[in-house]
């Protein structure tokens, strides 16, 4: 058991010097702070309690989430991108605040590519294009088929006309001219409970919200958002497999304020790459409707490189619907 | 009946384990005292408190979770009974005649009956989940937006019934709540509303802000304006517990109570807000003398109190049948569950028998010790009346401050407390109640999104709501109700005119 344990630290005090070139060695000196621009219990809430836990261990600081919730995630973003630079607070960035809002907020208070430095992108969360077994369509083309027949009689239950999932159903009438009307809904569960009674037939839903319904037979799987497939529902194939450009998704990104110094932000990103490799994170991560990231986007320049790619795409699919900021 | 009791014999067996038994005074303890707390309410708590249940069972950590909510709904109404102050829009009923009862010296009585009242409905509510939940799910599956729509109405006519004074100023009340209830950003269109580009107001205006501020703030303000009337809470505290009298006229509210709170706490959409509000309106029609309502009557504290808590219970029905969560606080409960690796639906009754009866028996179990708690409580309670109002003030703004700061971390949040408080004093200073317009606050938002739902629903035809029978037939009934309540006032109204 000693020698375990003395063969341990000897692991990492050599990993340590393996990655001490890049780190900043008096890095944190106090309590860290993650914004999370979403309410308490919220999944990526939940999701940030998870990797910060794992961080305050790692670290040997506390990492506090602070929930900084409302205006569409606005309040909290805007509170980072004004924060100081001194490597002590960052954002746990949702999609919608980070590529969605630049698109869809008039005079947004905060720049995405400007303000902040990418740390890591952590997580995409699965979104699910469902139907009511008692539609005869078992794809998006049977679907759109369907549709067809008698436009304008599905109604297709979304989360609102400038969130993803109105986005991605704008973005499906705009590209197949198919005529579903969206019906918006605050709370996600009544969206559930209409599409299980049929009230609403059609609706876009995050994985983890519809898992026992889709097991229970109440609603059928038919499309994933994005341009992936998800490893838990092989058969299902993506939206991009039928419409190419429609790639929009859910995911979080660490963020740290524009002007933090590099060597923090390599280190941050590194202790949340470990983090994330973690087993039980692995484990629980799924059944928050989420998949966790791994290899290059996880590194700083990884995910810039894909958080300037997804504001390009996203700013073409929102432009394409004559969406305007207000 | 032999299932049903060797399923019940099961959840016992669960929730009597020490350790279960432990988590259940653990929640029910920590529920109350959050509950006492003006501003700090259930959804924050569970929510702070979600990772420690990492490392606890499924089946305690549900336990845990299950004791904050009911303890939460109990410690709420103590608040507003004492000091006039409504945590959660369940409790804004109980503070219009718990405080009167307060202010004559029978504080305790108030407590009391709440504690005893909420006891027998939260036993009957969960005979009822274990005995009916299943059935009476597809009950619940059978409103949708247009049904909500007509249930929303039938609750602002329960808010015309409800209101002490004057009918027109009831209405006025009930518009002007509806109308703040409509800023903030359009769900149908995303554009802003009434938010003068200020984005602390784009998600609306929060209930715990409002009610703070309309109700605490403003007592406390009415209180300084009147040197003389300064003492009233701190008259005798009289007996503690309720005497013969006022259990007898206790009683009956609180069956009626129970059942309204049953009935409406299994609606999807939190039906439950509505359950005191109705058994106001109900207990003060079927009184006999319905001018003490608004003054203090034990009616309306024993009869809100336990539809409040039947409702709260009943809520768990959609949750654990359906794995649809009614309110904010079921859906933090389905995270805790989800996280736990078990999926909230029809398969936890079958699957996973041990956890879905043992959480049913813990509910009865937490009610037995939310009154073994509060009881001995009461007096402690009742005593922090007399501490001096110099001393009492500045630590219950502070509290409100500190709790309604916890929640969003909005500085302005702090100042609309402040801002709606003084509009309150104008309020009550002008004859206008409060209630109504807390009341017409919290529906106008479900109307509103229900109405526009249900309009989109059937493409823009307005019979909906009368072609469908369960619509159509509570419309009647607030028909019937809105004429009950103003035909009456017309004739006295005239009455009066003739005696001028």
């Amino acid at each position: 058991m000693l020698k375990f344990s003395r063969r341990m630290i000897v692991a990492c005090l050599g990993s340590l010097l393996a990655f001490g070139a890049a780190e900043a060695a008096d890095w944190p000196q106090r309590p860290v702070t993650v914004v999370v621009s979403q309410a308490a219990g919220s999944s990526p809430d939940v999701l940030a309690r998870i990797i910060t836990d794992k961080l305050s261990r790692t670290l040997g600081q506390q990492f506090i989430v602070e929930n900084r919730p409302g205006a569409g995630n606005v309040v909290g973003t805007q509170s980072v991108a004004r924060a100081n630079a001194d490597g002590y607070t960052f954002l746990f960035g949702t999609s919608a605040a980070l590529v969605t809002n630049p698109f869809t907020v008039k005079s947004l208070s905060y720049d995405p590519a400007k303000d902040f430095i990418a740390v890591s992108k952590v997580a995409r969360s699965h979104l699910l294009l469902l139907v009511n077994p008692k539609i005869a369509a078992n794809n998006l083309t049977e679907l759109l088929a369907l549709e067809k027949e008698a436009p304008g009689t599905l109604s297709i239950a979304v989360d609102g006309p400038r969130n993803i999932s109105g986005l991605i159903a704008q973005s499906i009438n705009k590209q197949s001219g198919s005529k579903f009307v969206l019906v918006p809904y605050n709370n996600i569960n009544n969206a559930v409970q209409d599409s299980i009674t049929g009230r609403t037939p059609v609706t876009i839903q995050s994985a983890s919200v519809v898992e026992a319904f889709i097991k229970d037979g109440s609603l059928r799987p038919i499309a994933v958002a994005g341009n992936q497939r998800v490893p838990s529902l092989p058969d299902v194939p993506s939206i991009s497999e039928n419409f190419k450009d429609i790639d929009l998704q859910g995911w979080f990104m660490v963020m740290a304020p524009a002007g933090t110094p590099v060597a923090i932000v390599d280190s941050m990103s590194k202790a949340i790459a470990r983090a994330l490799a973690e087993p039980d994170v692995l484990a629980r991560a799924p059944t928050l409707g989420f998949e966790i990231e791994s290899g290059d986007i996880v590194t700083p320049a990884g995910a810039k490189a894909y958080l300037d790619a997804q504001l390009v795409s996203t700013g073409k699919v929102i432009h394409s619907l004559g969406v305007e900021p207000n | 009946m032999e299932t049903f009791l060797s399923n019940l014999s099961l959840g016992f067996s669960v929730a009597l384990g020490l350790q279960n038994l432990g988590l259940a005074f653990l929640g029910c303890l920590v529920g109350t005292l959050i509950g006492v707390l003006p501003g700090v309410g259930p959804v924050a708590t569970i929510a702070m408190l979600l990772p420690i249940t990492f490392s606890l069972d499924p089946t305690g950590s549900l336990i845990m979770l299950a004791g904050i909510y009911y303890g939460a709904q109990y410690g709420g109404s103590t608040t507003a009974i004492l000091v006039n102050i409504p945590g959660e829009a369940t409790s804004v009923v109980t503070a219009i005649d718990g405080h009167e009862m307060a202010k004559k010296g029978r504080a305790g009585a108030a407590l009391a009956v709440a504690a005893l009242g909420s006891f027998f409905a939260g036993s009957v509510a969960t005979l009822v989940i274990a005995a009916l939940g299943a059935p009476l799910t597809k009950i619940a599956l059978m409103f949708g937006a247009t049904e909500y729509f007509s249930l929303m109405i039938m609750g602002l006519v329960l808010a015309v019934v409800l209101a002490g004074g004057s009918v027109l100023k009831a209405v006025a009340m009930i518009l002007v709540g509806i109308l703040l209830s409509t800023v903030g950003t359009d769900l149908e269109t995303g554009d802003e509303r009434m938010t003068f580009g200020l984005i602390f107001l784009s998600d609306g205006i929060d209930f715990a802000v409002l009610a703070m501020g309309i109700f605490g703030v403003a007592e406390i303000m009415r209180n300084l304006a009147q040197p003389e009337s300064r003492d009233v809470v701190r008259k005798p505290i009289g007996r503690l517990l309720p005497n013969r009298e006022e259990l007898r006229q206790s009683w009956a509210p609180v069956v009626r109570g129970t059942v309204m709170g049953s009935i409406l706490g299994i609606l999807p959409g939190n039906g439950a807000v509505l359950a005191p509000f109705a058994s106001y309106a109900m207990e003060k029609k079927l009184a006999k003398d319905p001018t003490r309502f608004g003054k203090g009557a034990i009616e309306g504290v024993a009869g809100p109190e336990s539809a409040n808590n039947a409702g709260a219970q009943t809520s768990f029905i959609p949750l654990l049948t359906l794995g649809i969560p009614g309110n904010a606080v079921m859906a933090l409960m389905v995270g805790a569950m989800t996280i736990q690796g078990i999926i909230p639906g029809p398969q936890v009754m079958t699957g996973n028998p041990s956890l879905f009866w043992g959480m049913i028996a813990s509910m009865w179990v937490g009610n037995l010790m939310l009154l073994v708690i509060n009881l001995p409580m009461v007096g402690l309670w009742v005593r922090l009346l007399k501490v001096p109002y110099r001393l009492m003030f500045p630590a219950i703004l502070a509290f409100c401050c500190i709790g309604i700061y916890s929640i969003n971390s909005l500085p302005t949040d702090v100042m609309f407390i402040g801002l709606f408080g003084f509009v309150g004093y104008l309020l009550i200073k002008c004859g206008f109640e409060p209630a109504p317009l807390l009341l017409g606050f919290v529906l106008g938002k479900l109307m509103e999104e229900n109405m526009r739902r249900a309009l989109i629903l059937s493409r823009g035809s307005l019979s909906t709501f009368i072609t469908e029978p369960i619509s159509a037939g509570l419309l009647l009934v607030s028909v019937v109700l809105l004429a009950a309540a103003i035909i009456p006032n017309v004739r006295k109204g005239r009455d009066e005119m003739f005696v001028e």
